[in-house]
């Protein structure tokens, strides 16, 4: 089979100079390279358009190990909380829609949940089906800022 | 079977019952908790008496909670065992997770005392099991 290859239409898609010529192979391999190394860093992704992610130097927290012992592991609860919550926020319409005033505990790691009647049922739910997993709970609906309340005397 | 717990009044006249929280085997800890109908969760400790009673810590956080005095404080969620009614019954506990202040108090609220009739004495009172229909009590 006789093969002609268009050498001036098979270099049209590289990059090329004002002039017309074809940047060098490595050049090309270097912009590949600088991009690359980009994508790895949010700071760098920012910074051309000003419109990828905004900077963040937060790692998603990991759960391993024992949980921390009784009056201890503020930080990590905190933590906890806080991923539940965000998780809440984004169910919440769903959520008071289809369970209002029901318990729910939710799996942090997952985003899955659990309702019930009482926190007692619904906790023992959450416990046959994810274990030890981190959870938070609440009352659907309970507040209006989403947060579930329990007032002590 | 005892279907009953007596509780008594402090002297801000409050009621009060001494629970006993399973540690392990025949050992129990005695717990004095306030009787709160405003409560809706079954059993409320402080960090102490949890460490204390050996209840498995976990990583179950709660919603906020606040406190007499209007603080909020975290809390979180463990099951223990107690003896109820003459039995040992499973039950969720709401860990606080601070040592218990001079104004705090454990708390059992309604998930607990669902199901039980009430009988507020001058001096004392009684908390009964509600008969199950056409069963008996326990």
């Amino acid at each position: 089979m006789d093969v002609r290859v268009d050498k001036a239409s098979s270099t049209r898609w590289l990059p090329q100079r004002p002039n017309g010529r074809v940047i060098g192979a490595a050049t090309a391999a270097g912009v590949f390279m600088l991009t690359a190394v980009a994508s790895r860093f949010d700071w760098l992704r920012a910074l051309p358009n000003g419109k990828g992610p905004p900077p963040s130097r937060e790692k998603p927290h990991s759960f391993t190990g024992p949980a921390p012992e009784w009056g201890e592991g503020a930080e990590e609860l905190q933590n906890v909380a806080t991923r539940g919550l965000d998780i809440y926020a984004r169910l919440r319409t769903t959520l008071e829609a289809e369970h209002p005033s029901k318990c729910i505990v939710i799996n942090v790691d997952t985003a899955e949940f659990v309702v019930g009647d009482t926190f007692g049922e619904t906790h023992r739910k959450f416990r046959e089906r994810f274990g030890d997993a981190p959870s938070w709970d609440g009352r659907i609906g309970d507040a209006e800022s989403g947060l579930g309340r329990t007032r002590l005397v | 079977m005892v279907s009953v717990e007596r509780g008594w009044y402090n002297e801000l006249g409050e009621p009060l019952v001494t629970l006993q929280l399973h540690i392990a085997d025949d050992d129990y800890l005695p717990i004095e908790v306030l009787v709160d109908t405003g409560f809706n969760r079954g059993l409320l400790l402080f960090a102490g008496e949890a460490r204390a009673a050996r209840l498995p810590p976990t990583r179950s956080a709660s919603a906020k909670l606040y406190l007499a005095d209007g603080s909020p404080c975290s809390a979180r969620s463990t099951f223990g065992y107690i003896r109820w009614m003459g039995e040992l019954k499973e039950i969720e506990v709401l860990v606080v997770e601070h040592d218990r202040g001079e104004r705090d108090k454990c708390l059992i609220g309604m998930e607990l005392l669902k199901h039980t009739d009430i009988l507020f004495g001058p001096d004392d009172f009684h908390i009964h099991a509600l008969l199950p229909e056409g069963g008996q009590a326990g």
